[in-house]
């Protein structure tokens, strides 16, 4: 059961709508917008590792956001049900693609199509461990790591288990500490900063 | 280099690099055109779930206008009980998970709600005066949650729905569950309420005697999950800092500690019938999941590769979902002996594949439950242990991918 009080679209158009209540509702939804709109991009960079994506999957998941504006009747729960949206919409959007490529194999594939143009080839090895996490583990990483939220909070967020959360951030942390073994840089880089 | 260190690197990683990210401001009118699209294709897909709908419906001689009247279901046969065969669950094994071929079969033989109707376990309706998100039989009669504008109502329903009890609270926050806990002979039900600013668990039984859980001084969000033995109520303590305790309110009236070893991180289910209790084990770092006996302490078994979730009625087994579960839902569904943890049957989908599945329930003692979603689309599926599948309903159309199945079913013992 969600926290968050949504029913199905009904289907009123917006049409029907008096402009009072677009205005006030738009004006509210506007203010909403900017103030969390840099903090949503980051977030999806994260999760995109792609600063084009990052701006796509964030008109999307505001654009969800719009249409369930009225029915989203705990303000206080906007932030955790857009980052829902975000993660869901980032994850579908990954399975999609995957399944069009109709690659039979085993291995998860990695991001490497992922162009990023302002990153001229100079990503530190951490970012690159990040971003070959696949979706959801990357998608748990950040929302823990980043985000700071709780384990009970990304279990929230992601619908799924608290043992998943777990799981999935223990997983990523032996990954990166195996990857510490090979590439003595990467333990270097944190202490060096230390 | 320690779990501490990695997590401190993680951390500095992605604040860093999130901070390369400035993009271009996102305008109102760019995100209203953006929705406009998406209210579109959320149209042409409804209307295509109906004509679908439509199609089967008419072989099926269900009337149009019946059909009309609830679109977003298939055609309801005549219930037939649960016909796959009699399961003798000795090992079925891997099990394809997929909608291809699925045989229609009887009607969910337990209760359900959907939206404002409660659908019982003969197939007679009762029209609600609200929509619940949680019900629990309770003698003759029912006790329903309902979360709406940021109140929190719990009814006592007679058995025709009509509302003879009911308690109402505006609440700042509230759990994402209050947990419904139902004795195996129906004769309690408990839950969660707040009470002079503290959650309590608040058991009811269906001659109208209540109790409550102690104090809760340090004000811990609590939430029932089930009983272990007549009397004997496991539920869950959260702290602030979200740590989970899974402990007991014992007949005596002591409230203690789920005596588990090692300890557990929250329970999640319970068997009456066998008394035992499922949860995640305590240990720092671990994913891993007990099954232990309640009066012993006693572990039955422990497993890394799978979450656990509820037994069946007869406490012989309980349902696991693969820890590689999806942000939508599980991808996967087994069937452990909860004495050992054996698989007794997995049902489960190629690694591409794109379908997940929602709360599970147990229907009886060789049957489970469980809305199974491909995109827009769900279907209650009935997953014997013998290894059958069939569907237990028609398509339910959901208007989006990540809000809940619209069928929600009762609650279990």
């Amino acid at each position: 059961m969600t926290t968050v009080q949504l029913v199905t679209e009904t289907g009123a158009s917006m049409e029907r709508e008096t402009s009072a209540v677009m205005s006030a509702r738009d004006a509210e939804f506007e203010q909403y917008m900017a103030a969390r709109q840099t903090g949503l991009l980051r977030t999806a960079y994260l999760l995109t590792g792609d600063r084009h994506s990052a701006e796509d999957l964030v008109q999307t998941a505001l654009a969800k956001l719009y249409l369930s504006w009225d029915k989203v009747q705990r303000r206080e729960l906007l932030d955790g049900y857009v980052r829902r949206i975000m993660v869901n919409e980032h994850n579908s959007l990954w399975r999609r693609a995957w399944k069009r490529k109709e690659v039979s194999t085993d291995a998860l594939p990695d991001e490497g199509g992922v162009h990023d143009e302002h990153d001229l080839g100079e990503r530190s090895a951490l970012w690159e461990f990040v971003r070959t996490l696949p979706p959801k583990q990357r998608a748990v990483v950040v929302l823990r790591y980043y985000e700071g939220l709780s384990e009970a909070e990304v279990a929230d967020v992601m619908r799924i288990s608290v043992g998943t959360v777990k799981s999935q951030c223990s997983r990523a942390l032996a990954a990166l500490r195996e990857r510490v073994h090979t590439q003595p840089a990467l333990s270097r880089e944190g202490e060096e900063e230390r | 280099m320690s779990d501490f260190d990695e997590r401190d690197l993680l951390t500095r990683e992605l604040r860093e690099r999130s901070q390369e990210v400035g993009g271009h401001p996102i305008g109102l009118d760019a995100v209203k055109a953006r929705a406009g699209g998406i209210r579109r294709r959320r149209s042409i897909v409804s209307g295509v779930v109906a004509a679908v709908v439509l199609a089967v419906a008419v072989p099926a001689g269900i009337s149009v206008t019946h059909t009309l009247n609830q679109p977003q279901f298939g055609p309801a046969q005549q219930p037939t009980r649960p016909s796959s065969p009699s399961p003798s669950p000795r090992h079925a094994g891997s099990v394809r998970l997929s909608f291809d071929q699925l045989s229609r079969g009887a009607d969910p033989a337990i209760s359900y709600l959907r939206g404002k109707t409660l659908v019982l376990a003969d197939g007679q309706t009762v029209r609600l005066e609200k929509e619940y998100q949680e019900i629990a039989p309770l003698g003759s009669g029912w006790v329903a949650l309902a979360q709406q504008d940021g109140n929190y109502t719990r009814d006592i329903l007679d058995s025709t729905g009509r509302v003879t009890d009911s308690m109402g609270q505006a609440l700042a926050t509230l759990p994402s569950t209050f947990g419904l806990a139902v004795d195996v002979d129906g004769s309690r039900v408990a839950w969660t309420e707040m009470d002079n600013g503290r959650w309590n668990v608040v058991e009811v039984t269906a001659d109208g005697r209540d109790r409550r859980s102690p104090a809760n001084p340090r004000n811990h969000e609590v939430r029932a999950v089930g009983y272990v033995a007549h009397d004997a109520l496991v539920y869950n303590s959260h702290d602030r800092r979200g740590h989970i305790e899974a402990r007991v309110l014992e007949p005596s009236g002591r409230d203690v500690e789920v005596p588990a070893k090692p300890r557990l991180w929250g329970a999640v289910s319970t068997s009456q019938a066998r008394g035992l209790v499922a949860g995640q084990e305590a240990a720092d770092g671990s994913a891993c999941w007990l099954v232990v006996a309640y009066e012993t302490g006693e572990t039955a078994f422990r497993t890394c590769d799978f979450g656990l979730d509820s037994f069946s009625p007869d406490g012989r087994f309980i349902i696991g979902t693969s820890a590689e579960t999806d942000g939508a839902g599980a991808r996967d569904l087994a069937v452990l002996d909860a004495r050992t943890g054996d698989v007794v049957v997995r049902f489960e989908q190629p690694r591409d594949g794109q379908m997940y599945l929602g709360e599970a329930v147990w229907e009886d003692d060789d049957h489970v439950l469980a809305p199974l979603t491909d995109g827009l689309e769900t279907e209650i599926v009935r997953f014997g242990l013998d290894g059958s599948m069939e569907t237990a309903t028609g398509v339910v159309k959901s208007p989006d991918y990540f809000l809940p199945s619209p069928i929600r079913f009762s609650a279990q013992p």
